[in-house]
């Protein structure tokens, strides 16, 4: 395919095509990754000077601040409940939407649309329903579980962090889920009806074993988001009622830029991104190893 | 053709001489504005000194979001630091080392003593006020003599008993006589602002008690001030208007509540004041201090809280002209008549200045220049605090107002956060 007799030529190529992303990829992801894993290794309080360097004192603080295991709990919790939730109800939107009934394409439309929204205007709107039409709704009818505000009482704030991000994300993984419907081949279905199989049997056997390769994409994306959500966190609930749904990105930001604590909140954000990389190799490798091939 | 090069070099080097020294050189200074709701009026304001000033431009850098310490890190760090700052305390323990001495000049000289004592290092001060702030009890005079159908004197209520009163008064009536808010930054650092000006007439004293806090060794149980400080809480959280659902009403609410006449007290500042009148133009609304016992000659019950935040110059990135600009700058800006007009016609400031030919006319700031004239105001504390710890003494006391904690939750809390704040 390629005809470049010289190394040279072929390296002139690749600078061609190659060099300048690779150029971008390290000054904006390398070169800030790099040396924000060296500044959490010294005592850094915002300016350079006076500078030293404390080996993993800043992580044995990080580990021992029962604050950041709170917040990972808590954000154990609500992955579990956003990861799950997000995609049940993205591949039920999705066998809706390429059921064959009129006007599908634009229900596809409107459920993916919350997902244009960002994160942060997202939550003033939420904030809203929550505060204004919620109360307004359970005080005119009457039913206690909506009369107070969901955002005041600690157990609730966190159910609205779900819902909310649910709905945002529900949207975006239904087109992944989308494609891999669209994917299946319709004479493995048609086989696998005239043997007689039951529409039940038929999503069992056929559908979702050749969809796990959408699974692996849409449970690794809901994954990651989960874990770094802070946009929806901050517009939401700000970590309250009293600091009782700080999730861990929220944690992070505010050990370092509010409470001042620079080292620590550094090696905290090196920590969480451990975690979310061992937890996403995890995943993808699970899954990777049930995907099977139609033919 | 050589010769004829250097010629054309030499002259144009002689003209660039004459130009530069002819004209005087043009300084751009940078103002980080660190209050989002008023960027406009300081541009306003700088606009004005540049007209007089045409050699100096002044650029404004807003926060766009980010908290003081972040941004001024960030700035910092990559050697764009702003010639002037405005900070609050813990941002100026952080970058007091940056900052220029400003002992000697003649707005420094201007400013009251007992006002630049937090930012004084060695005999030498760092940063000067921008504006008093007085944190209170608000109170609405339409709602109190409708309610009672007397004239209202915030004078008269001397003590938390005179307080009580005229709370049982108003409850019977179709008004609400009070309203708390639930914001962390009101109940954890302007709030708590008051419990710890109150402990001690004394400064020093004051600070070896902040000193004892952050050893974990002072018991707030036993603590009259505390005790006092929580009794006068928990008469306001009875009358409450809230009481139902305490963590429920937003900050909108409680000034809309305000300004249409609809509660007679709310514990905030005046810088809520600008808010209220933008509302409701005949809003007739003043601060008064928030009572601490029944006793009225308890030291606390007559003072209202001081507060101002901190300009400050950067000695360390900027150069000797840009410096010159800045304090050229706050000279005019509180020392001249013009500038002292843009003070407090534009930016609607309240001078912590000696020697101001004008004073402010709203009816709120008159109130808080009367309580600092008479001495009778208590210190911002929490500008000594440890950062972040505000932040917890707000989620305690949420806690307390939605009854999930009691009275020695708060004061134990206030002491684990001392500790775990103090020892970063």
């Amino acid at each position: 395919m390629y005809e470049e007799k010289t190394k040279q030529k072929s390296l002139g190529i690749f600078a061609l095509f190659g060099l300048l992303p690779l150029l971008a990829f390290v000054i904006v992801v390398m070169i800030p990754f790099i040396s924000g894993l060296l500044l959490s290794l010294t005592n850094w309080k915002g300016v350079l000077d006076g500078i030293q360097f404390i080996g993993l004192g800043n992580y044995a603080a990080a580990i021992k601040d029962p604050g950041f295991w709170a917040s990972m709990q808590l954000t154990v919790v609500y992955v579990l409940f956003v990861t799950i939730l997000t995609n049940v109800l993205a591949f039920l939107l999705a066998s809706l939407v390429t059921s064959g009934f009129k006007g599908q394409n634009l229900c596809r439309t409107g459920y993916f649309t919350p997902n244009l929204i960002g994160g942060v205007i997202l939550g003033f709107i939420w904030q809203f329903i929550f505060t204004r039409v919620f109360v307004f709704i359970g005080q005119t009818l009457d039913i206690g579980l909506l009369a107070k505000n969901w955002l005041t009482v600690p157990q609730t704030a966190l159910w609205t962090l779900i819902l909310v991000s649910v709905w945002q994300n529900a949207g975006y993984m239904m087109l992944v889920y989308v494609a891999g419907l669209m994917g299946i081949d319709k004479s493995l279905l048609e086989a696998s009806q005239i043997d007689g199989a039951s529409s039940w049997q038929r999503l069992l056997r056929v559908k979702l074993p050749l969809m796990v390769p959408a699974f692996t994409i849409t449970l690794f994306l809901t994954l990651r988001r989960a874990f770094m959500v802070y946009d929806v966190n901050l517009s939401l609930t700000k970590g309250g009622p009293y600091n009782s749904t700080q999730l861990i990105a929220m944690h992070v930001y505010n050990d370092a830029f509010v409470n001042q604590n620079l080292g620590p909140g550094q090696a905290k954000a090196f920590l969480l991104f451990a975690i979310v990389a061992a937890v996403a190799m995890l995943q993808v490798y699970i899954l990777k190893n049930k995907e099977v091939d139609s033919l | 053709m050589k010769k004829f090069l250097g010629m054309i070099m030499l002259i144009a080097i002689l003209a660039m001489a004459v130009v530069t020294h002819g004209a005087p050189k043009k300084v751009e200074i940078s103002f980080l504005v660190t209050k989002p709701e008023i960027v406009t009026q300081f541009r306003k304001t700088f606009d004005a000194y540049s007209a007089t000033h045409p050699n100096v431009t002044i650029s404004t850098i807003p926060l766009s979001g980010q908290t003081i310490y972040e941004k001024l890190t960030s700035l910092y760090a990559s050697g764009n630091a702003p010639t002037i700052t405005m900070v609050g305390g813990p941002e100026f323990t952080a970058f007091k080392d940056k900052f220029l001495d400003v002992t000697n000049t003649k707005f420094g000289k201007a400013a009251y003593d007992w006002s630049v004592r937090r930012t004084t290092m060695n005999g030498k001060i760092y940063a000067v006020p921008t504006t008093a702030e007085g944190i209170g009890i608000m109170y609405n005079k339409t709602v109190i003599e409708a309610a009672t159908g007397k004239k209202f004197d915030p004078a008269s209520i001397k003590s938390r008993k005179d307080l009580r009163e005229l709370l049982q008064k108003i409850a019977k009536t179709k008004y609400a006589p009070v309203q708390l808010s639930n914001m962390d930054w009101l109940l954890g650092s302007h709030m708590t602002s008051i419990l710890y000006a109150a402990m001690s007439k004394d400064y020093d004293e004051r600070q070896k008690i902040l000193l004892q806090c952050a050893k974990g060794k002072f018991d707030f149980m036993r603590n009259d001030t505390f005790n006092g400080w929580m009794d006068t809480f928990d008469l306001l959280m009875t009358y409450n208007m809230h009481k139902g659902a305490p963590l429920g009403n937003t900050y909108e609410d409680d000034q809309l509540a305000m300004a249409k006449d609809k509660v007679a007290f709310w514990v905030i500042g005046n810088y809520v004041y600008p808010n209220i009148v933008g509302m409701n133009p005949d809003a007739k609304v003043g601060m008064m201090p928030y009572p601490i016992s029944d006793n009225q000659a308890d030291y606390g019950n007559s003072q209202i809280t001081l507060t101002h935040s901190f300009f400050a110059i950067d000695g360390a990135q900027s150069s000797k002209s840009e410096q010159a600009a800045a304090i050229d700058f706050f000279n005019w800006l509180l020392t001249s008549a013009k500038g002292q007009k843009h003070y407090i016609d534009t930016l609607i400031f309240t001078p912590v200045y000696k020697g101001f030919s004008i004073q402010p006319s709203n009816p709120v700031a008159k109130e808080i220049v009367s309580y600092m004239k008479k001495g009778k105001t208590l210190e911002r504390m929490s500008d000594y605090f440890p950062a972040g710890i505000t932040v917890k003494f707000g989620a305690a006391m949420q806690r307390y107002m939605d009854g999930v904690g009691t009275r020695k939750d708060v004061a134990d809390s206030f002491k684990k956060d001392w500790l775990e704040m103090s020892s970063k």
